[in-house]
């Protein structure tokens, strides 16, 4: 049996929120994933994180320019935002984590925003290259 | 038109080393610009010991560091720590005439009524850190309305606090909030920030206000409105046009008389 797909005004609405991990090194996904869980179950606990059904999206990670997007509900905004303020440090290396911007789809999230930022990371790493 | 962020309390020791301390405050201004704030005040940490001529210098110096930041403006405060009410006058009287913001910390009740009792001060720092419960009461949120004096909601402990002790700051700063909404009490959201890795923007810093139960607007504005009009306070009192306390030239009518003047005459 398959299920009907539900009306619009009873589905959930979701929001994909940007960030930015600013740091001294590089860190992988699952590091900053791991980070991003703990702060959020050490800040308002299991019940609360599950109220905002909030995913972290590990294949839209990029390393390069250390950008990831985070899906959950559309009230959760900015408690999702102040777990990510408040992450103090990822692998041992001091971090401060900003949000870069917040979309209704994944669509629009790379259209605003990724895009922009993976062609700003190259061209400064091309610019380094060339320096170097 | 989009919000001016302010950053009111950005922390320095003035008894550490000078040439350490003027590089982190470096760092700190670039990372703050780097994440559009527009204003950024330090507070340099001030007790009745410390050399009034080692502030004097940290000030210029730092003033001087700030001028190739383009559009951050920067300003340089005194943060009081006292152990004794009875200390606090007369430093109050001293750095009010030398810092662009004066703050006091708190944390002790009686530091606490002491500072908001006095309308020279701007911020009453660290009011979470009282050793039984909370540092304030209704009496001192109503001399805070009354003084304008703003209690002070730092991002430091969110991020550096864990566990148990992270539960009972934020409880407090929660109280506080409720306090000062009651009886309409300013509240200022800072980073209170030792380092440039623990500043954050102006939205970061909000989402904390909302967090301890304010609204999406009101948390913006302890981040924008509100410590811009205690800097625009401080400028108006500081300012040539401040002929005494609640009188003030305003320039832009006089000149507007004088050229409707002339245009009657012609």
């Amino acid at each position: 049996m398959t299920l009907n797909s539900l009306p619009p005004t009873l589905r959930d609405k979701y929001r994909y929120i940007v960030f930015r991990v600013d740091s001294d090194e590089r860190h992988s996904p699952g590091v900053v994933a791991r980070a991003f869980w703990r702060e959020m179950l050490e800040l308002y606990g299991d019940v609360g994180v599950s109220r905002h059904y909030v995913w972290f999206l590990q294949k839209m990670f990029n390393q390069e320019a250390m950008t990831g997007v985070i899906k959950c509900d559309h009230e959760a905004v900015e408690k999702v935002r102040a777990a990510l303020a408040a992450i103090p440090e990822i692998g041992g290396h001091r971090v401060s984590v900003r949000v870069i911007g917040v979309t209704g789809t994944i669509k629009s999230a790379k259209r605003k925003y990724l895009s922009l930022l993976e062609e700003d990371s190259g061209r400064e790493e091309g610019e380094e290259n060339a320096s170097a | 038109m989009a919000r001016r962020y302010v950053d009111l309390h950005l922390c320095l020791d003035v008894t550490e080393d000078t040439e350490g301390v003027l590089e982190r405050a470096r760092r700190m201004m670039e990372r703050a610009r780097d994440y559009d704030l527009s204003i950024v005040c330090f507070g340099l940490r001030v007790s009745p010991e410390t050399p009034r001529s080692q502030y004097k210098l940290l000030r210029r110096e730092i003033l001087e560091a700030a001028r190739g930041l383009g559009d951050l403006e920067v300003l340089v405060g005194a943060e009081i720590v006292v152990d004794e009410p009875q200390k606090l006058r007369g430093l109050v009287e001293y750095y009010r005439e030398v810092s662009d913001i004066l703050m006091v910390k708190g944390g002790d009740p009686r530091i606490n009524r002491a500072a908001v009792e006095n309308p020279r001060v701007d911020v009453l720092t660290s009011v979470h850190k009282s050793e039984k419960g909370l540092g304030i009461d209704h009496v001192m949120a109503r001399f805070a309305h009354a003084r304008n004096v703003a209690f002070e909601v730092p991002f430091y402990p969110l991020v550096h606090t864990r566990g148990r002790q992270r539960s009972i700051v934020l409880s407090n700063l929660r109280r506080v909030i409720a306090l000062a909404r009651h009886y309409g009490a300013p509240v200022v959201v800072t980073s209170g920030a030792w380092t440039e890795w623990d500043i954050r923007t102006g939205k970061e810093l909000a989402s904390l206000g909302t967090l301890l139960g304010m609204s999406l607007p009101d948390a913006l504005d302890s981040v924008s409105i509100v410590p811009e009009s205690i800097v625009t306070k401080n400028r108006n009192a500081t300012s040539e046009l401040q002929i005494m306390p609640g009188v003030r030239l305003v320039t832009e009518h006089v000149e507007k008389e004088k050229k409707d003047s002339v245009e009657d005459g012609s």
